[in-house]
């Protein structure tokens, strides 16, 4: 069974996006975390218990505690069976994260809020 | 012969010996081997010691006769010097009847001639002619005596020779006077050399005399030289820069008038032109001036006379018309009647500078060492002045440069007593220079200054200087203040006394400043944080709203497309994409970079015009327009790609949005490229602006120049200022129904 999470701390976002995925008949597994940390200590378990990662994640870059950034650092570090895909999910304008998701390969993968529906439905038909 | 007539006769030849100077005349008689006086005058001596020859008195000394003795008849001449003083002596022996030995005698004494011959030497000192005349004199009295003698003789002879003695006084026959005549004519001779002698003596003495004459009046000229010499070197001692020309002037006059010039002159050289000036000319009377014509005279390396004075040699001509010089040259010294001349050249290091000389236009003038000896010690002082007035113009510039500074400047001995201040230094202290003279510069600081002072004046004295330390210093009324100061040790080359020479900087204002730069500097900080916030803010905080807002509108729209049938759901989904986008807008003007925070990169142009069409077009509903990239594929810019696609893509926007809905609108993007520049142009056959009205206000702020809906009026503002950070310029071209053209040029480096 497939697993989408979200790593999003505003709860719009994620009435927002549960909603565009499920009217895509997505039937799989939705996880979400309120921030990276406590996304990460969820991913760290997993490895830990030999519980596969999600599919793909949707990650914040503004959140409390953990932003984006950091989750991605730690993440990184955890060695991998299999990747998920990760997008950059942000209402943020600044030149400057666009630049930082740039530099970590994320320049396909970074995406405005709202996110836009015809985007989403490519993704989801991919995956 | 009676005796009383015996007596008459002896007081008759007294008589007669003291009118014709000579001291005895007196007949012995040989007797038995001695000598017996038969007859004798007396003398002054016999006078004075009552010691008279008596008749057959006995001769002391026999063999005083001796040579007449041997030869009778013949007069026999002998010198004498006995208590009867020093003389000559004639002396005349014969035989009588009764074959005895007669001699008769006669002396005369030399000391009183000699004394007078002396007392004439002496006197010839002062005037061998005056000796000359006295020996002349003498000579001729002697002579006329002599003969006076001679004729008396013979007349006593004959008188004699009458008398019937029976005891037989002296008696001369002719032949005897003659002979005795012929005796003192010898004398006389001898006397003659005498005096030759004397004559000789005396023009010796007076060519002594001579010579000490010429030596006198050489030392009297040297002194006048050392005397003229020292009036001209005193006055240049200490001389004023203002007084040096009047000095140098009267200076020439008094050589000149010394050596009995007409003219004297000082002139300088430049070799490298080959010119020369004459600066100072001194003329006797009634001759002429010639300064003015000599100025910027052509001299030439070559010529003789400047060859002699490159070699520090004198140029002396006794007479102008034997020179042989180039015509230029005579010409010149003619035109100025010179007969002869003297120059000396002015040698500064072994260098001619110029040259220093007399003229004699009225004679001709013999060289003498003098005048030589004259200039070239007058050449010396010269330039030793000329080398004292470039040290002291030198020194003025200096301390009129130190005293005008617009920084301290202040000189102390070691232990702080001030022999220089300048003006800045005295007056920021609230002093003149002149009350600080003398003083301890511990006058410009308190005593806790002074504490602070002596741990970099340590410092000074064990490493020679301190270098920009900040001082405090105290004004005559207390106030403090800071000053930058340098300070190094130096020595006096001659005394090798120490003395601090120190530089102060008023950092008063340097130090306010900096105060006001730090504040400004915190405050600009405190600002710029302020925009990051706002800047977080805009781009994520106020964002999030604005991006839920349209997604809850999206989502509405999909799930209930009802509301959507009301105007006001309509309204507020435009609003909220109005917010959107002004907060996007917001963001940009808020993130925009200056031009050294850019990273530029080599951009393929043609790609970038393709993204920036795709971006254009995302807010834009893409209609029957042809979008026509006309850039060759293989175009590159050295730009910022982020900035450079945002201007194209918003122009781009910009002209699909205001096109005219025709069957054959079209946007047009061409690019050109020059030596320093690149040109991009994107042409459209759209509605067009109308330029005249609003062509000062295109691409400011909030100006809108279309009524569509959605324009907001930012974006031309926010091309502008990024084309500028590029370096670049925007410009357009547009008329109203037909089309606009904006081109943007960017640097190409």
């Amino acid at each position: 069974m497939k697993e989408i999470c979200l790593i999003e701390d505003d709860k719009i976002q994620i009435f927002l996006i549960e909603k565009f995925i499920k009217k895509f008949g997505y039937t799989g597994k939705i996880s979400f975390y309120e921030n990276g940390k406590l996304a990460y200590e969820e991913m760290k378990r997993r490895f830990e218990n030999i519980t596969p990662f999600p599919d793909l994640i949707f990650l914040d870059l503004n959140m409390p505690i953990w932003d984006g950034w950091l989750f991605l650092d730690e993440f990184n570090k955890l060695p991998k069976s299999h990747l998920p895909i990760i997008y950059i999910l942000t209402s943020s304008l600044s030149e400057e994260d666009l630049k930082k998701a740039e530099d970590r390969g994320f320049t396909n993968r970074y995406l405005q809020k709202p996110l836009d529906y015809t985007i989403l439905k490519n993704i989801l038909q991919n995956f | 012969m009676t005796p009383e007539d015996y007596e008459k006769q002896v007081e008759r030849n007294n008589q007669l010996c003291k009118k014709l100077g000579l001291q005895y005349l007196w007949s012995v008689l040989s007797l038995d081997s001695q000598i017996v006086f038969t007859s004798a005058t007396n003398s002054n001596l016999d006078d004075k010691n009552s010691n008279y020859a008596k008749f057959f008195d006995v001769h002391s000394d026999p063999n005083a006769f001796s040579p007449a003795l041997e030869k009778l008849n013949e007069p026999v001449f002998s010198t004498f010097q006995n208590e009867w003083g020093e003389g000559r002596m004639i002396l005349v022996s014969k035989l009588d009847e009764k074959n005895r030995i007669y001699i008769i005698g006669a002396s005369i004494q030399l000391k009183e001639l000699n004394e007078l011959l002396f007392r004439s030497f002496l006197l010839a000192t002062g005037s061998g002619f005056l000796l000359f005349l006295v020996v002349w004199f003498l000579s001729r009295i002697l002579s006329k005596k002599i003969m006076y003698i001679c004729s008396n003789v013979s007349k006593t002879a004959n008188q004699i020779q009458k008398g019937d003695l029976d005891i037989e006084m002296p008696s001369f026959d002719v032949i005897e006077a003659i002979r005795l005549t012929e005796s003192l004519d010898q004398m006389r001779n001898q006397l003659k050399i005498r005096i030759l002698d004397l004559e000789t003596q005396n023009n010796i003495l007076n060519q002594i005399l001579n010579e000490k004459n010429i030596a006198e009046k050489k030392a009297r000229k040297y002194s006048e030289i050392q005397s003229i010499l020292i009036k001209i070197s005193s006055k240049f001692i200490n001389i004023s820069n203002e007084g040096i020309n009047d000095s140098i002037k009267l200076s020439l006059k008094e050589l000149g008038e010394f050596v009995g010039a007409d003219r004297a002159y000082i002139f300088d050289y430049d070799w490298e032109i080959e010119k020369c000036w004459n600066r100072y000319e001194w003329c006797a009377d009634g001759i002429s001036s010639h300064i003015s014509n000599l100025q910027n005279v052509t001299i030439r390396k070559t010529d003789p006379w400047s060859q002699k004075h490159l070699n520090g040699e004198v140029v002396s001509i006794e007479d102008i018309n034997l020179l042989t010089e180039r015509e230029e040259n005579l010409k010149l010294l003619k035109e100025q009647g010179i007969r002869s001349l003297i120059s000396y050249p002015l040698m500064k290091d072994s260098t001619c500078i110029g040259f220093v000389g007399f003229d004699w236009v009225t004679k001709n003038h013999k060289y003498i060492e003098e005048d030589e000896n004259l200039l070239s010690i007058f050449s010396n002082i010269l330039i030793n002045l000329r080398m004292r007035k470039e040290i002291n113009e030198e020194l003025a510039q200096f301390k009129t440069i130190a005293d005008h500074s617009q920084y301290g400047k202040v000189i102390t001995d070691l232990s702080g007593k001030i022999s220089y201040v300048n003006n800045f230094y005295a007056n920021i202290h609230g002093y003149q220079p002149k009350d600080l003279i003398g003083k301890n510069h511990s006058i410009f600081h308190s005593e806790k200054q002074m504490k602070d002072l002596n741990q970099e004046l340590e410092t000074l004295k064990s490493e020679g200087k301190f270098e920009s330390s900040l001082v405090w210093h105290s004004h005559k009324n207390g106030t403090e203040f800071p000053m930058l100061m340098t300070a190094i040790l130096l020595n006096n080359d001659d005394s090798k006394t120490e003395f601090i020479a120190a530089t102060a900087l008023d950092v008063t204002d340097l130090i306010q400043s900096q105060e006001r730069i730090k504040k400004l500097l915190e405050k600009e900080r405190y600002l710029n944080q302020n925009i990051q916030n706002f800047t977080y803010i805009v781009s994520h905080n106020l964002r999030i709203h604005s991006a839920n807002m349209l997604g809850l509108l999206q989502v509405a729209k999909e799930t209930e497309p009802d509301l959507f049938k009301h105007e006001i759901t309509q309204m507020l989904l435009r609003a909220s994409q109005n917010l959107e986008e002004t907060i996007r807008d917001l963001n940009t003007v808020l993130e925009l970079k200056s031009a050294s925070q850019l990273q530029k990169s080599n951009i393929n142009l043609y790609e970038l015009i393709e993204l920036s069409i795709q971006n254009g077009l995302l807010d834009v509903q893409k209609q029957n327009i042809d979008i026509l990239n006309l850039v060759h594929k293989n175009d590159q810019v050295f730009s910022e790609s982020i900035y450079l696609k945002s201007i194209l893509s918003h122009i781009i926007g910009n002209a699909v949005r205001y096109h005219k809905n025709l069957e054959n609108s079209w946007v047009k993007i061409s690019s050109e490229r020059f030596q320093h520049i690149t040109k991009i142009m994107v042409e459209d056959n759209g509605s067009g602006i109308d330029l005249v009205r609003n062509g000062a206000d295109l691409f400011k702020m909030y100006k809108k120049f279309h009524d569509s809906p959605d324009s907001k009026g930012l974006g031309l503002y926010i091309t502008q200022i990024q084309v500028e950070a590029l370096g670049g310029n925007i410009e357009v071209e547009s008329k109203i129904g037909e089309g606009s053209k904006f081109t943007v040029t960017i640097p190409n480096e």
